[in-house]
């Protein structure tokens, strides 16, 4: 009887043991469940240049973009914004569309009133354009446009008049 | 008694409470730390992917040359990751392993300096490395070639120079260069005085090829050609007696491809018989560069106008006739600067600007530009800047083509159908050159050495070589030896 009694204590006790350490595990919180398939979102890639005296080495910086938007006008508006970009303060993307290759980006009038001026400058404008604009393969020229109307150049150096290769030609 | 029961009742609670808790654990305890689940090339992007919440540290190790980025906490999964796309040709090759416990190391190993940028995604899985483009990828389009490891990739053989010959006239020179195969080559001007240089980069030496192949003619002074076994860089360098016109043709059948060194367009007869269009950049509205001092600002504008004032009087003090397309700070459509003086069929446009950096004090030093590839151009282009590179007491940037500013190049020399510059004189961004912008002396020197550039053009270089009437192909001799090697310099 007595020994009874120690072997119900005994139980008693191990049933106590078990729930505490069962509670003292449940209370922590659960490891998130490992994912099981790979998702990676699209991104494109603005070009911006570092120029240091005779050599100018580009930049490419990566720019997400997120479901329903669209990449070109994505790398346009970063494009503008972007640190070290080129482009004059407060240049804004009002409209770009693409059509038989060519590549229509119309800029705000910020691009030629706040151009600081140098034909370096203008050209780091016109290549840092080109070169992100390069990445899409449906386009193959570009025709600058400012408030919808076709110019002859950004700064009086660089001949835009008519749509000029996205790809870099070799000289 | 009771001690004992005492004992034997803790072990039981001690032994049930590690059971739970080691059986609750186990199942949990296989997974804690994510795992590198994707490397991924999206043209020159590395999109690394890991199955959670990871840090990405990246930084470079040279010798040899690699970007590392590390990821914690990571290991790797029990599959094998395999690396998809194509590597871009700026990246040897791309490895990772399991660096240390809990972190995974990803190398990227490359073949020169490469600019990058990390970007993490906010989910925090999820790392974007973009490369940018390398100092030799300067001019090629951002799209990186595919996998060097397909032989489809590999460039060809280099093409085999097999013979060179002159022929020759009085008027000017032809070197007639017999290939293996056709090959592009590249004419550059050095900033030397009037050396220009004849880039074969696919090109390597035949094995019965003369050493020295140069011509005893007016308009040359010195050939050298300088061959690479690899076949990379290959060049002949051509120095000529006074501003020539220097210009390539490629044979239509057969691998020949010809120098001809010719007097350039109206490089006949005096200055004083020429007509020349001068044009000051910018004017009006449009201000161009600006430069700021604390005190005061100067318009790049006025620089022009006040230095092309100079070029118009010194001109009319040789007695040749000028046209200035601005005379005044008024304001001229661009394409009617290049339009004036092809209207006026004239002999020779001159566009004279300052130019300007992104950053202050980036850039220093004078450059003439002329038109893509255009010989004549060319030609004025070193007979200009060689003068101004002799008094400008600033960096000589050299003669170069206004493609390598950009590609459509400058719409006054592009639209322009006479022998064409444009000289960016100094940055006026720039401090030191600023200061002598504003300078009327320096003002003037600059003048002086444009119109006696174009001077030179015309009438050849005072006290050069008497012109030689004999033409003889002078074979190899034993004067090799001292001649120095082609230093061929970098890109400009």
């Amino acid at each position: 009887m007595r020994a009874l009694r120690w072997i119900l204590v005994v139980v008693l006790l191990a049933v106590l043991a078990f729930g505490t350490g069962y509670w003292y595990t449940s209370r922590r919180p659960h490891l998130a469940p490992r994912p099981t398939g790979v998702t990676t979102r699209p991104s494109v890639v603005v070009y911006v240049p570092h120029f240091a005296d005779t050599r100018t080495e580009w930049e490419a910086k990566p720019v997400p973009v997120g479901e329903g938007e669209d990449p070109l006008r994505i790398a346009l508006e970063h494009l503008l914004i972007t640190r070290d970009t080129p482009f004059p303060q407060g240049t804004r993307l009002l409209r770009v569309s693409v059509k038989d290759g060519v590549a229509e980006v119309d800029f705000s009038r910020e691009l030629v009133e706040n151009f600081p001026g140098g034909s370096t400058t203008e050209a780091l404008i016109v290549e840092s354009l080109c070169r992100t604009l390069a990445q899409f393969s449906d386009v193959e020229k570009v025709r600058i446009l400012v408030e919808g109307k076709r110019v002859e150049t950004i700064g009086e150096h660089i001949d835009i008049g008519e749509p000029i290769s996205v790809r870099q030609a070799a000289n | 008694m009771v001690p004992t029961a005492w004992r034997v009742m803790m072990a039981v609670i001690f032994l049930g409470f590690v059971a739970v808790r080691t059986l609750a654990q186990a199942p949990e305890s296989v997974a804690p730390l994510p795992t590198l689940q994707a490397l991924r090339w999206d043209e020159s992007v590395l999109h690394i992917v890991a199955s959670g919440k990871v840090t990405f540290h990246t930084f470079t190790l040279r010798e040899p040359l690699r970007v590392v980025i590390d990821i914690s906490p990571c290991t790797l999964p029990q599959e094998t990751v395999e690396a998809e796309g194509d590597t871009p040709t700026a990246v040897e090759r791309l490895r990772w392993a399991q660096f240390k416990e809990g972190v995974v190391r990803v190398v990227l190993d490359l073949r020169e300096n490469t600019q990058y940028a990390l970007s993490t995604a906010a989910s925090g899985n999820e790392a974007m490395l973009a490369l940018g483009s390398s100092p030799a990828e300067e001019n090629r389009k951002p799209r990186p070639a595919t996998s060097s490891a397909k032989p489809a990739t590999l460039p060809p053989p280099p093409a085999e120079l097999v013979r060179m010959e002159w022929e020759h006239d009085k008027d000017g020179a032809r070197l007639r260069m017999t290939l293996s195969r056709k090959v592009p080559v590249r004419l550059r001007p050095l900033k030397e005085g009037y050396s220009t240089l004849l880039e074969l980069p696919q090109v390597k030496p035949g094995t019965d090829l003369p050493a020295d192949w140069s011509v005893k003619h007016p308009l040359i002074e010195e050939v050298q050609f300088s061959p690479d076994e690899k076949g990379v860089r290959s060049a002949l360098l051509v120095r000529t007696t006074r501003a020539a016109s220097l210009s390539v043709e490629y044979d239509k059948q057969q691998p020949v491809i010809t120098l001809a060194v010719n007097r350039p367009r109206n490089a006949h007869g005096k200055l004083s018989e020429k007509h020349i269009v001068i044009d000051p950049g910018h004017g009006g509205t449009s201000k161009g560069a600006v430069g700021r001092d604390k005190d005061s600002v100067v318009y790049e504008k006025d620089i022009n106008l006040a230095i092309a004032q100079r070029v118009q009087a010194l001109l009319q003090k040789e007695k040749a006739t000028v046209t200035m397309t601005r005379e005044d700070d008024s304001t001229v459509d661009l394409y009617d600067r290049p339009k004036l003086a092809n209207e006026k069929g004239a002999d020779f446009f001159i566009s004279i600007h300052c130019d300007s950096t992104p950053v202050p004090n980036s850039a220093s030093g004078t450059t003439t530009y002329y038109h893509a590839s255009d010989p004549d151009g060319r030609a004025l282009a070193q007979a200009i800047q060689k003068h101004l590179a002799a008094v400008t007491g600033l960096p000589n940037r050299g003669a170069q083509t206004d493609t390598a500013i950009y590609q459509s190049g400058f719409a006054v020399l592009r639209r322009s159908e006479m022998p064409a510059v444009l000289i960016e004189v100094a940055y006026i961004n720039n401090d030191k050159d600023r200061a002598k912008l504003k300078d009327p002396k320096f003002q003037q020197k600059m003048a002086e050495a444009i119109v006696a550039g174009l001077k030179a053009y015309i009438e050849g270089e005072k006290g050069s070589q008497v012109a030689q009437q004999d033409v003889e192909i002078r074979p190899a001799s034993d004067e090799k030896d001292t001649v120095p090697p082609v230093q061929i310099p970098e890109q400009l």
